[in-house]
């Protein structure tokens, strides 16, 4: 289209004859769009961060506990302490009756003190896990190995340290095989895992895991567990798991009709969900606020074109006076506003992307660059120009081009 | 420069402004949308502040606690704070006796969800759950005027020596068991057994969904510590007479609890003190990032609003050139121009200023209506900050064009088309 490119070569001619001028238009759309981007990449890695590192359960795994998996509700907390406790039982009954579930495993938790030789670290999670865990759950064993099913059916006093019980207890020492004193009991340590690092600011790898008879054993078997159920081949069957898993769970405790359940299940969705409804209206309030500046920047840019209207209504007049229709003065000045926007867009995708770069780079944060953002930002961008053009450009093309041309 | 000079570069920017209405109207729409944005989201914000401040100041600015757990701390203690050792009523005597600062050292104990066991209370076929339940000592309500009566009387001291089944409940759950009946003189079941109810507390629902004193059931602690001997945990407020005896109070208390609790010179308190302005702090603590966050976005808009008053006063310059160079030429000075463009951006940015506080002021009082859970408070130190920010833009962003004209050559000007 030969009329596009003459109305792109106009505009940036125009825009080259005032170089500051155009660069302080751009930088309103700019910054308001680089805020709208850092504040749309930093959602996005708080999103991520909580799928990642808090909804972290495992894919197609779903849980089943006393309590709820999340929730912000009192009341349900105070209600749900009356709950019937999870047991092996239960544990038990769900591997024999939920066929579509690819594994059942469990798992619960304590505090201990660890102890090698002279040095002792308090307040270490204590953790009993079934055998199948290893392949349920998310952690993964760096050195050595994971305990077996037999180990767990014959009480074997073996464990697994995390990443930081190493670093603290076996400075330059090969772990594996040495003997540490979790509580009271010696274990053998048969594996590390990898470091998982801290999650909103409290410490993971503080821990220890046993199999759970033996912490069954050691802490006592009234207590709930956590049944952590895998379930993959697609939604359909991983729904069915959950429908198996609750149609039992439901016998087991004799809830019939409407009756409320007296257990919980959590998937990583429940997490997220939960996640969303906290955090929205602060989002929402950020994106708004952001937004803010790309109206005003869009306000400068039309006050600008207005201005370079009344500038070159001469020029108008010479166009008109040549030929040119009302249509292609609206063009030639809709182009330059576009024009203008989508650089200040692209440059304020290009900054927003920087800060979130740096935020990434400097606090360990997970502020994801989504192209989708990118786009966004730029197609806003070009929007803003078109809605804040269109006035200067009607008024451009309607000027009368007898009345152009006599001005001064 | 003189006052009439002034008048003079203030007159000449009013009309410059007026001669171009759209180009100033949307010159200073920025800078409104700026202000406004910035104004509304401080009156939000410093409503949320005045609602703690207002929480702080019904606890009263002259007590503190001393407990053995720290009262706000997220996650699992670790058990180094776990093994402490547990305080006793008779610790608030001890302090009582050995700091001269101290007014009021009261101990008291909770049985409630998290320290035992829930409370039910029953009147005739009323009952209320969940309810919290304190023994306290006679000057309770004296470190903690939350805790007045508006019916009745507190515990009394003879209560407390004879270990008497009196108790002074909520508002909240006085209207839920009497609804119709006067509640003073009637004997309700607390956990099964009868207790006389001798007073009701002022109105107080607590906030963001604490619990407040409503439900709040509070017996002599004698009678408490007989019936529940298992909750140990006890927690001692202690009141000054002055304000500024806090810091002197809490030092003596320091010193008197490390002795009494036999710590060791080197080893850190194994104790937590709270004092009065831990809500707020913990508050602060909270929403402090989420705050400059939105104090940062919403100014940005003021920013973007700034550099297009920058764009239109350089044009504005340029389009001027020949009247700044008969100025010149009529004898006006480099100060004089600066000052006369300096005035023009100050003067549209603070029309912008006023009209984004009007505006600003009008959406927080639309807020507070809409949704009286946010009180929006518009306060004067923000209007004088709006007002101060809108100007300083107008100065900042003037600076460089004013600067511009100013350093104009006369003749060049003159010359120009």
């Amino acid at each position: 289209m030969p009329d596009l490119r003459t109305n792109l070569a106009l505009a940036s001619a125009s825009i080259r004859a005032q170089r500051l001028r155009a660069f302080l238009t751009v930088l309103g759309i700019t910054m308001g769009v680089a805020t709208l981007m850092a504040v749309i990449t930093l959602v996005q890695g708080a999103n991520t961060y909580v799928e990642q590192k808090i909804a972290n359960l495992g894919t197609n795994v779903f849980q089943v506990g006393k309590m709820p998996f999340a929730s912000v509700n009192f009341d349900e907390f105070m209600r749900a302490r009356r709950n019937r406790d999870v047991t092996k039982e239960d544990l038990e009954a769900l591997r024999e009756a939920c066929t579509a579930c690819e594994a059942v495993g469990s798992e619960t938790s304590t505090v201990t003190r660890v102890r090698y030789q002279d040095q002792e670290l308090r307040d270490q999670t204590l953790i009993g896990q079934t055998a199948n865990m290893a392949y349920i759950g998310t952690r993964t064993v760096e050195l050595g190995r994971y305990f077996t099913e037999l180990e767990e059916q014959h009480d074997a006093s073996v464990c697994l340290i995390g990443d930081s019980v190493r670093s603290k207890l076996f400075a330059g020492l090969d772990p594996l095989g040495r003997v540490v004193r979790v509580g009271k009991d010696e274990f053998l340590i048969i594996g590390v895992f990898e470091k998982i690092g801290a999650v909103l600011g409290q410490e993971t790898d503080n821990f220890v895991i046993i199999p759970l008879s033996v912490f069954l054993r050691l802490a006592g078997q009234r207590r709930s567990i956590t049944i952590n159920a895998k379930a993959s081949g697609g939604d359909r069957i991983f729904q069915l798991a959950q429908d198996q898993v609750r149609l039992v769970m439901r016998a087991r405790r004799h809830i019939t009709g409407d009756k409320r359940e007296d257990f919980y299940i959590g998937t990583a969705e429940s997490y997220i969900s939960l996640w969303q409804q906290i955090s929205s209206s602060f989002f929402t309030v950020f994106l708004m606020l952001s937004s803010i500046s790309a109206v005003v920047g869009g306000i400068v840019i039309m006050n600008i074109m207005l201005v370079s209207v009344t500038e070159r209504t001469k020029e108008i007049g010479i166009r008109r006076a040549c030929g040119a229709r009302q249509v292609d003065i609206m063009r030639q000045f809709l182009t330059e506003s576009i024009l203008l926007c989508v650089a200040g867009g692209i440059a304020g995708v290009l900054l927003g992307f920087a800060a979130a770069l740096a935020v990434r780079t400097l606090a360990d944060f997970p502020a994801t660059v989504k192209l989708w953002a990118a786009a966004l930002g730029v197609f806003l961008s070009s929007g803003i120009g078109l809605f804040f053009g269109i006035y200067p450009a009607v008024k451009a093309a309607r000027l009368d081009p007898v009345v152009a041309l006599r001005t001064e | 420069m003189t006052r009439s000079e002034l008048y003079e570069s203030l007159l000449i920017a009013l009309d410059g402004i007026r001669s171009r209405k759209m180009r100033s109207f949307l010159t200073v729409l920025g800078v409104i949308i700026g202000v406004t944005s910035v104004i509304a989201v401080a009156a939000i914000i410093d409503g949320l502040n005045r609602n703690i401040m207002e929480r702080v100041q019904a606890l009263g600015a002259k007590v503190f606690f001393v407990t053995r757990i720290p009262l706000a701390r997220f996650g699992r203690l670790p058990e180094a704070i776990r093994v402490r050792k547990y305080f006793t009523y008779d610790d608030a005597r001890v302090i009582r006796e050995s700091c001269p600062t101290v007014e009021i050292a009261s101990a008291f104990a909770t049985r409630a969800v998290f320290f035992g066991a829930p409370n039910d209370i029953r009147y005739a076929n009323e009952r209320v759950d969940n309810a919290i339940l304190r023994g306290a000592d006679p000057n309770y309500n004296a470190a903690l005027p939350i805790f007045d009566t508006a019916q009745g009387r507190f515990v009394s001291s003879y209560d407390m020596d004879h270990t008497r089944f009196v108790a002074v409940i909520g508002q909240a759950i006085a209207s839920s068991l009497f609804p119709n009946v006067d509640p003073i003189g009637k004997t309700v079941r607390l956990n099964g057994l009868p207790f006389e109810v001798v007073g009701v507390f002022e109105k107080d629902t607590g906030f963001f969904g604490g619990p407040g004193v409503d439900q709040f059931v509070c017996i002599p602690y004698s009678t408490f510590h007989k019936l529940y001997p298992e909750i140990k945990e006890h927690f001692i407020a202690i009141s000054v007479r002055d304000a500024r005896d806090l810091q002197a109070a809490a030092d003596e208390v320091v010193t008197t609890l490390r002795r009494h609790r036999k710590v060791a010179t080197n080893a850190p308190n194994d104790f937590e003190l709270t004092m009065p302005d831990f809500l707020s702090n913990l508050w602060n603590q909270l929403t402090g990032a989420l705050v400059i966050l939105t104090g940062v976005i919403s100014s940005i808009a003021l920013l973007v609003g700034g550099i297009g008053v920058m764009n239109i006063m350089l044009i504005s310059v340029t389009e001027r050139t020949a009247e700044i160079g008969i100025r010149k030429a009529v004898g006006a000075r480099k100060n004089d121009i600066r000052a006369q463009f300096l005035i023009e951006a100050i003067t549209l940015t603070s029309v912008g200023g006023v009209l984004g506080i009007l505006i600003g002021a009008a959406i927080s009082w639309t807020v507070r209506t809409l949704f009286p859970a946010l009180p929006t408070y518009v306060s004067v130190f923000w209007i004088v900050a709006g007002f101060a920010l809108a100007a300083g833009v107008g100065l900042f962003f003037g600076f460089y064009p004013a600067n511009r004209a100013a350093g104009l050559d006369p003749i060049v000007c003159l010359r120009h088309e």
